[in-house]
């Protein structure tokens, strides 16, 4: 049974892999610069794939985007690190393995249209962007929304749109979405982003302070409008019993 | 302490301050090392540390506002330990050079060491009050300038006693400048980018309209037309949410203060709120509010037609907040008739109010990031403690509730322990079903408690559960519940509440099973051990690392943990500081037998940790007695320090008349066993007078404490100095590690084992430090 599980995860591993590596110079146009290949790959195999997550484009979607070019070139040594980085205003770029796991939440398709509000870095929307057809990204702080944009320019991701904003009401002229993802902090779940979202649609919230994420919240919307919320730890959590 | 729980989270603070502190040991070291040197040039010393005091206090804060340390981040980033240690440093040179004045006078003067003593107590006593006013008139950034001035006029004060009496004349205008320097000078703290003010700052037109420092801590109020703030807002709410302002208390996370005309309906938003469930059932009430903050309360008491609205809030400066600077924006809902605001401590005004109400409402919905991180865990609260559900429950009409409201966590906490209290409160009513007076209920966000001295009725129910199906919240316990309601808009894997009440609500040992095998104190806080907010738990830190490993990171709870750091490094530290010397004092004139410096060790630090324990736990419990939020603390402790100055003078009366030395310690001894009987009745019996009668009964209370307390150290210092007067300083060391240790120790044992505990250990100290002169072998 062990055998069968970890040829199974060699095997998606190296399909994913692949993927990864061609869809990334397919999008771009040119053949993936390797620095920080090894550390991506140990990333995607250490922390997001042996935690569980086995979302073949999730698994591809980290290991093609390169995160070192999302933060300060001075932290590119920690980029690949299990621990989220400081990006200036107060903000941080989450650890690897709850982007993947909100991503692999949302159950994304390929024809998917995605809001983010709270762009941050951007590296979350160009997970994304591997993953669906277009990403809205909205940021409420000017420098962080304005660096965003220029790296997706730079970096040729020409399915993500930045808007430097108040992402709150969302965009409803681009609405509904298929999916949302929430990465800014927030006290309530938006009104205005419920009902942008998809009848079937679903949103992401992570629930805990900057730098520790301690549970995800997941917002989904049946066929009905009845909206429903899932609260998923990040860890298995193993309550003692009387006799520990 | 208030410059860094602006700038940081008050815990590192603590951490921080905790090491300065240490530099009273330091100086006692470093006197050790060179008391000839420094003694036979007595004057200039003094002088030059007086000096570097006056200087280094305020640079010293200057320079850590340059160091970008970020305490959450010393989990990944091995460069912030080198910048907590550049703090270390910073703030060592200030407090180290203090020490030296103080330290190199005792060594000197140890035969007047009871007159010493006294006018350093009664200094420090004077100190304590003035801080007061003085945190109310200047920034808290101005402070240490302010501070270091006092510093001035100590040296300066040399010089009019001495041959070269025209630097004083330079010295004392020099202070006039530096009082006015400190009074205009803008001196901006460099706020944590992480903490809720600067992050509200960041926004689009944000703007700061109001700051102001107290000693209870600094307030601001940021406008932004995209400030939205609705804990735990039901998913079902599809309106707007109108402007708001951002309220901040100590630059942590917001509430909002929220913009009304007074005359159109309040908004609607609130009724969407879990907070609001109560008016469901309830008809125009009399309504009780514990905590002004942003108002939210009050303007739904008001959207629903009370009667009448009693508030109370322990800032005034929240209140004029509405009375003045935002009336017009709040609607002057403070001003209204059927509002009563009265500024005073929320739990005295529970204990000793003869009013009744319908519904009395106690938000525990702090900042979310201080709750999801633990760092207030070592905040004492008592309006959250068994004894004040119990007073709560009294002032309850019939048919009455009391609405506790707190975050959710994960893995459910907080919500369990405001459950565990209200059923051992109902218990303590005399109430056998506890279950069935309790509707318990949870959005995605928060869940509040709804407690009852009656049973809830089956048309009150009805209500509550239609309140929750509208707002898609999810029922956790009621009279007659199945498990088929629960667990149904906001899922869990499992439905954890619904099984933890169950375990809470059922009977005695089952909660106390439950409590036993959580993995987190859920156990209700008590008046003897009132922190709430404390859910650590030391046995289920192999647990949660065997089955989380790394990953639980996240649920630390940050106080306690910060607590045990202090505390080792605090040891660690206080071992150096006091070995070393030892080295070196081997080799002096005076070289005393190995019994005899354990005798010293035993007894100097045994009453330094006495004195800290009994000082640290008057401070917390008095805190209830005297409830005067801003002048609690410093009554009690100015009325320690001064009767320990009492104490000190008259220690050499004393002394002459009890010959047996190993008595005076058991004199403290036996004052703190008395008194750990006799307090809470008192507190009780007093509770209802007014300010100046507890004041003056605080001031009795702690008068054969402080004095008997007062004793044991001069006395010890003085028979030292007759026969080995080079340990003088060494002893000193010994005293100020002890120090540094003992109210960190306070704290680690208070949260565990409760006050009376600490107290009796104090006692257990003193009794320690009296047998060690029966030690032989001198």
């Amino acid at each position: 049974m062990v055998c069968l599980r970890n040829y199974t995860v060699t095997v998606v591993l190296s399909l994913f892999i692949l993927y990864g590596v061609f869809s990334d110079a397919f999008s771009q146009g040119k053949p993936e610069p390797e620095p920080f290949w090894s550390e991506r790959l140990a990333m995607v195999r250490e922390q997001i794939a042996a935690r569980g997550i086995s979302d073949p484009g999730v698994l591809a979607s980290m290991t093609s985007v390169r995160r070192h070019l999302f933060i300060d070139p001075s932290d590119a040594n920690i980029a690949y690190s299990d621990r989220p980085i400081p990006i200036g205003h107060g903000q941080t770029i989450s650890q690897p393995f709850i982007v993947a796991l909100m991503t692999e939440l949302l159950d994304l398709d390929s024809t998917d249209v995605v809001f983010e509000l709270g762009t941050g870095s951007g590296y979350q929307a160009a997970v994304l962007s591997k993953l669906v057809s277009k990403v809205f990204t909205m940021e409420i702080i000017e420098p962080l929304g304005k660096t965003a944009a220029d790296r997706f320019n730079k970096l040729g991701y020409k399915n993500v749109m930045v808007e430097v904003g108040d992402g709150y009401y969302g965009l409803p002229g681009q609405a509904p979405f298929d999916a949302i993802i929430v990465t800014a902090a927030a006290s309530h779940i938006p009104p205005p982003l419920i009902n942008q979202l998809k009848p079937g649609g679903k949103m992401a919230i992570p629930v805990g302070n900057v730098f520790f994420v301690q549970n995800l919240m997941l917002v989904a919307k049946d066929s009905m409008g009845n909206v429903t919320t899932e609260n998923i730890l990040p860890v298995r959590f193993v309550p003692l019993t009387g006799n520990q | 302490m208030r410059i860094f729980s602006v700038t940081q989270w008050h815990h590192f603070s603590y951490m921080i301050i905790s090491v300065a502190l240490l530099g009273f040991g330091a100086s006692g070291a470093f006197i050790s090392l060179f008391r000839e040197r420094l003694l036979a040039s007595f004057t200039f010393y003094y002088r030059l540390f007086g000096a570097l005091l006056a200087i280094t206090f305020p640079a010293a804060i200057f320079l850590s506002q340059l160091v970008p340390f970020e305490p959450f981040l010393l989990v990944w980033d091995a460069n912030q330990y080198i910048y907590l240690f550049a703090h270390y440093l910073l703030l060592l040179v200030p407090f180290f050079s203090g020490a030296m004045c103080i330290g190199l006078l005792f060594s000197r003067e140890h035969r007047r060491i009871g007159n010493l003593y006294f006018v350093n107590l009664i200094g420090s006593a004077t100190g304590t009050l003035l801080i007061v006013p003085l945190m109310f008139i200047l920034p808290v950034g101005q402070l240490p300038i302010a501070v270091s001035a006092l510093s001035i006029i100590g040296v300066a004060a040399t010089y009019t006693l001495g041959k070269r009496k025209e630097w004083a004349y330079i010295l004392i205008p020099l202070f006039g400048i530096w009082i006015t320097y400190s009074i205009v000078s803008p001196f901006e703290l460099n706020i944590s980018e992480y903490k809720g003010l600067s992050r509200s700052l960041e926004l689009p037109g944000a703007r700061s309209i109001y700051e102001s420092d107290s000693p209870l801590g600094r307030l601001s109020v940021v406008e932004s037309p995209v400030i939205r703030i609705a804990p735990g807002l039901s998913t079902a709410f599809t309106g707007t949410i109108p402007p708001q302002k951002a309220l901040h208390f100590d630059a942590a996370s917001p509430t909002a203060i929220i913009e009304w005309d007074g005359i159109s309906p309040a908004p609607e938003y609130l009724d969407y709120l879990p907070e609001a469930a109560p008016y469901s059932v309830l008809n125009k009430p009399d309504v009780l509010i514990i905590g002004l903050g942003g108002g939210r309360h009050l303007l739904r008491a008001l959207k629903h037609e009370s009667n009448s609205v009693t508030v109370i809030e322990r800032d005034r400066r929240v209140v004029n907040l509405f009375d003045d600077e935002l009336a017009r924006f709040t609607g002057r809902l403070t001003s209204l008739e059927t509002v009563s605001i009265f500024v005073t401590d929320g739990r005295r005004f529970i204990k000793t109010d003869s009013s009744k109400y319908d519904l009395i409402e106690i938000s525990a919905l702090g900042s979310f990031a201080a709750a999801s991180s633990g760092v207030s865990a070592l905040s004492e609260t008592y309006l959250f403690t068994v004894e004040a559900i119990v007073d709560g429950l009294r002032l309850l009409k019939p048919g009455g509730m009391i609405s506790l409201t707190a975050w959710l966590k994960h893995p459910p906490r907080d919500n369990l322990k405001l459950l565990a209290t209200a059923a051992e409160a109902l218990e303590e009513e005399g109430i056998r079903y506890i279950g069935r007076n309790v509707f318990f209920f949870r959005g995605w966000g928060t869940a509040t408690i709804l407690v009852k001295q009656e049973e809830f009725t089956e048309t009150e129910i009805e209500k509550l559960k239609e309140f929750c199906e509208k707002l898609f919240f999810d029922v956790i316990h009621y009279r007659g519940i199945n498990r088929t309601e629960v667990n149904r808009y906001n899922r869990f894997s499992e439905p954890v509440y619904f099984q933890a009440a169950a375990e809470i609500l059922s009977n005695v040992n089952r909660r106390e099973n439950f409590y036993a095998s959580y993995p987190f104190d859920v156990s209700p806080a008590r008046d003897g051990k009132p922190y709430f907010n404390h859910l650590f738990k030391l046995t289920a830190i192999p647990h949660l690392y065997r089955t989380l490993g790394m990953e639980w990171i996240p649920f630390i709870e940050w106080g306690y943990i910060i607590l045990f750091a202090t505390l080792v490094q605090a040891l660690i530290a206080s071992t150096v500081l006091i070995l070393i010397p030892l080295r070196f004092l081997n080799h002096s004139t005076v070289v005393i037998r190995r019994v005899r410096k354990l005798k010293i060790w035993i007894y100097f630090s045994s009453i330094g940790l006495a004195y800290m324990f009994v000082e640290i736990v008057l401070t917390q419990k008095f805190t209830l007695f005297l409830a005067e939020p801003v002048y609690s603390v410093s009554v009690t402790l100015a009325a320690l320090l001064f009767w320990s100055g009492m104490g000190s003078y008259f220690s050499g009366e004393i002394k002459k008349r009890i010959s047996k030395a190993f008595l005076i310690p058991a004199l403290a001894a036996v004052v703190i066993i008395t008194e750990i009987a006799l307090l809470d009745h008192v507190f009780n019996a007093a509770l209802h007078l007014s300010l100046g009668w507890r004041i003056i009964i605080a001031i009795v209370i702690i008068a054969p404490l402080g004095f008997t307390m007062g004793l044991p150290f001069p006395i010890g210092l003085k028979a030292l100095g007759k026969s080995a007067e080079n340990y003088v300083p060494w002893a000193w060391a010994i005293n100020g590690c002890a120090s540094v240790i003992g109210a960190v120790l306070a704290m680690t044992l208070s949260v565990s084992f409760g006050f009376s505990a600490v107290l009796l250990a104090a006692a257990g100290m003193y009794i320690v430090a009296g047998l060690s002169g029966l030690i032989k072998g001198d």
